[in-house]
């Protein structure tokens, strides 16, 4: 059984979403198994559009101490007068 | 000193010897030290030579120099035509040749011409080693999950890379190692931060400064920054400084790109391009699966359109001819013969008896394969969660159920025929079945004789017998079946 789309890394299951429409569109699966590949392939895209549209970046600070003084706000808005 | 009034009697002087004057003027010059500043314009450095003879100048005026090579050497700057050099000496005289020369006692580079030399001169001795090559450059990682960023943690480069990461590609971890990136400690320090990173799992690395002098970014031409970067187990990508400036970090780094925000943009993914990548895919997906669908649908329908599941009589019709058919001739022979004439009514069920079930056999193993790839294919149909897809399969579904019902139909139509014509209820109504000592079915008087064993075959069982004798029928001689 094929691993659950939210065990999988972003780029696993991207290339395995790939790997599905190019086997797809190769046109030689019986059909049964193009039905598997195919609800597979849209597990995998719900799965890749939920973790892009929900991500919230991370950032550890391993060294040093990041000055969060420079807000990003007014970084643009500074960047945008420039 | 030469007195200029011959014959003078005051200030007789005697005439001093070219030798003599000479060393006067040597010993004057060269009480004072200088420090000099210009450009070599002529070089002469010849094997075998005890100094190195060089000019410097600048606008109107040019000096020739002369540096014992022991002092050259330990002065570790190569000279070149055009280098800006500061040298320290003492003015002297070449007596042989009455010639002015500038003794150099110690020797640099002046200025930034110093660094940019001295960068250009490890830039070289790297490349020639190879570190430089296109081909051990590696590629950047594809949808990173963890990626490294190295830099100072104040100023506007951490934040434009954090921006830019947070605006395109949220999904990676930034893993951030803040160093300082100026001063004497700032080459050892952006090592440092380069391993911490890699050993967090960096899967590539950011290594980013905002612009600065050459003399700013001169901790990114470090050697041992340079060989850390280029035997990294990890891509690592800078964006340091802006154009032109480039650092001997950039050239080994696996992707240089102009700024710390180019870089963020060199390592990921927008947003944007990779919810369009993914609709495509969707697209590309569905079409491809609603076509392998039709095709699918169009093979059914070429069975349904068959006459053997537009009619389930046509499926039994041989069988249900032949079943009147017996029928009727056993009625027929039943009612010539009467009930005594066991052996030729056993005769015609024993061979109804196998011609029924096997070709019934047959015709319910068709059905049930039929019925088992219409199930497969139809049941798949009911999964596909696209609507047309819904309402098609709901159709096949339709067609499939109609489909089966008159085989249902037929086939209880059928069992019920069967039962009345089974020989195991022929047995029930007090037929028997009567077989040799070899298990052979007895059919004629021929077939034993007094004394022979026989088994008689009821419905309950079997009863074991012994001939007395065999009485032949006066009526065999018409018997005419099949």
């Amino acid at each position: 059984m094929a691993e659950e789309p939210m065990n999988l890394t972003f780029r696993e299951a991207m290339n395995e979403l790939n790997a599905i429409v190019e086997a797809l569109e190769s046109n030689t699966l019986e059909l049964e198994e193009s039905l598997t590949k195919y609800e597979r392939g849209v597990a995998l895209l719900r799965y890749l559009k939920t973790s892009l549209a929900d991500a919230q970046q991370k950032v550890e600070v391993l060294m040093g101490e990041l000055d969060t003084s420079v807000d990003d706000a007014q970084t643009d808005t500074e960047l945008s007068k420039a | 000193m030469v007195d200029t009034r011959e014959g003078s009697s005051d200030n007789q002087r005697k005439a001093l010897s070219v030798s003599a004057a000479v060393n006067i003027a040597k010993s004057v010059l060269s009480e004072h030290t200088f420090h000099i500043v210009g450009e070599v314009s002529e070089l002469n450095q010849k094997p075998g030579y005890k100094a190195v003879y060089f000019t410097i100048k600048d606008e109107s005026a040019s000096l020739p120099c002369l540096m014992w090579i022991s002092r050259y050497k330990s002065a570790g700057v190569p000279l070149r035509l055009g280098a800006r050099v500061e040298v320290v000496g003492r003015f002297t005289i070449f007596a042989p040749k009455g010639r002015m020369n500038f003794d150099v006692s110690s020797l640099r580079l002046a200025g930034e011409g110093d660094l940019r030399a001295q960068v250009a001169q490890l830039a070289l001795k790297l490349r020639n080693e190879g570190l430089m090559d296109a081909a051990r450059k590696r590629p950047v990682v594809p949808y990173p999950q963890r990626i490294g960023l190295v830099t100072s943690p104040r100023g506007a480069a951490v934040h434009d890379v954090l921006r830019t990461l947070r605006r395109r590609y949220p999904l990676a971890t930034i893993l951030f190692a803040g160093v300082p990136v100026e001063g004497k400690q700032a080459a050892q320090g952006l090592i440092q931060g380069l391993q911490t990173v890699i050993q967090a799992g960096a899967e590539e690395v950011l290594l980013v400064r905002g612009g600065g002098s050459f003399e700013d970014l001169m901790p990114f031409n470090d050697e041992a920054l340079a060989r850390f970067i280029a035997s990294s187990p990890v891509p690592i990508i800078t964006g340091i400084g802006h154009e032109p400036d480039t650092s001997i970090a950039d050239m080994v780094a696996d992707l240089r790109a102009s700024t710390p925000t180019a870089a963020a943009e060199a390592v990921s993914p927008s947003k944007e391009d990779l919810f369009a990548t993914l609709d495509s895919m969707a697209q590309r997906m569905t079409a491809v699966f609603t076509h392998r669908i039709s095709r699918s649908i169009n093979y059914v329908q070429a069975y349904e359109s068959r006459p053997i599941f537009r009619d389930p009589n046509y499926l039994f019709s041989n069988d249900l001819q032949l079943a009147d058919h017996y029928q009727t001739r056993l009625e027929q022979s039943m009612g010539r013969f009467g009930v005594t004439d066991a052996s030729r009514l056993e005769q015609m069920q024993l061979r109804l008896g196998r011609a029924i079930p096997q070709s019934l056999e047959d015709q319910k193993r068709a059905l049930v394969q039929a019925a088992q790839r219409l199930n497969s294919t139809l049941g798949n149909q009911l999964t596909v969660h696209e609507h047309a897809l819904s309402l098609r399969s709901l159709a096949l579904n339709q067609t499939g159920k109609t489909l089966l019902d008159p085989y249902k139909q037929c086939a209880a139509l059928i069992t019920s025929r069967l039962q009345d014509l089974s020989p195991l209820a022929a047995l029930e109504r007090g037929w028997s079945i009567t077989k040799d000592d070899r298990g052979g079915v007895v059919r004629s008087i021929d077939q034993t004789k007094p004394g022979a064993k026989l088994a008689v075959q009821v419905t309950d069982g079997v009863i074991d017998c012994t001939v007395d004798e065999t009485t032949p029928n006066p009526l065999i001689a018409i018997q005419d079946l099949p």
